[in-house]
């Protein structure tokens, strides 16, 4: 994912030095495109899902399911609010 | 189920645990599995922010109340914070000694370091990686309260799992 989401335009080995240069906790991930923040939202979703499911089913069993369910309508939310605010920016 | 011994516990101490650690405090009340599924998630989510805009998310001078947020998630924010202000002076030493080398302020040394790749202590994040990793700081803090709340509603109601 790293490499798809950085170093798409180089070479294999140009890619790979400039994955080697990333140091953890000290720089920044390399994510300059739009849709790169858009796709960062989705682990956030699941995990704010998976909190607030975990705490307010009274058992775990359903965890995945209820998880799965929340998180899907919050994105499709997300989308919704997405598209409407882009209509009314661009059209109206 | 919290057991009847756990639900006993003090709400303060379920509180500062839940606050220490991110779940303990559910863990106390006899909920392990509960505590470790919710106290995970957070601080995944809190490596995953830091692991995106690096150390530089958490901030206690520059964004203090994005801190307040982040502070929630115990004392790893403020090991972060720490750290942070760390390598803030450690940069600024070699910022120093760059632009006195090649005669530059320290704004211009920066700028020119940064431009040129030198290599910097830790490198500064901007924009939408900046924001990104704050925010899931930040969350994971905040959905912490969440658990402290709700460790602390089950202590004092005793409620059933």
């Amino acid at each position: 994912m790293m490499y798809e989401l950085s170093t798409s335009s180089l070479e294999p080995q140009a890619a790979s030095l400039v994955l080697a240069a990333w140091r953890p906790l000290l720089d920044p991930l390399d994510l300059h495109h739009p849709w790169h923040a858009i796709a960062l939202l989705v682990p956030l979703v699941v995990a704010i899902a998976v909190v607030y499911k975990a705490l307010k089913l009274p058992s775990l069993q359903r965890l995945v399911g209820e998880t799965a369910r929340l998180s899907f309508y919050i994105v499709a939310l997300m989308a919704m609010a997405a598209a409407i605010l882009w209509f009314v920016v661009e059209i109206v | 189920m919290p057991t009847p011994a756990a639900r006993s516990k003090p709400w303060p101490i379920i509180a500062v645990a839940g606050w220490v650690l991110p779940g303990l405090g559910h863990a106390l009340l006899g909920e392990g599995r509960r505590g470790l599924v919710v106290g995970g998630m957070m601080l995944i989510l809190f490596i995953a922010g830091l692991l995106i805009g690096g150390i530089d998310v958490v901030d206690r001078e520059r964004d203090t109340l994005w801190f307040a947020g982040q502070a929630m998630i115990g004392p790893a924010a403020f090991i972060a914070d720490y750290a942070h202000q760390r390598l803030d002076e450690k940069r600024d030493r070699q910022v120093d000694a760059y632009g006195t080398q090649h005669n530059l302020g320290q704004h211009e040394a920066l700028t020119q370091m940064v431009r040129t790749d030198q290599p910097l202590v830790y490198r500064t994040s901007v924009g939408r990686v900046n924001e990104i990793g704050t925010l899931y700081c930040a969350i994971a803090g905040v959905m912490n309260l969440l658990a402290i709340l709700d460790a602390v509603g089950r202590a004092t109601a005793g409620r059933k799992a």
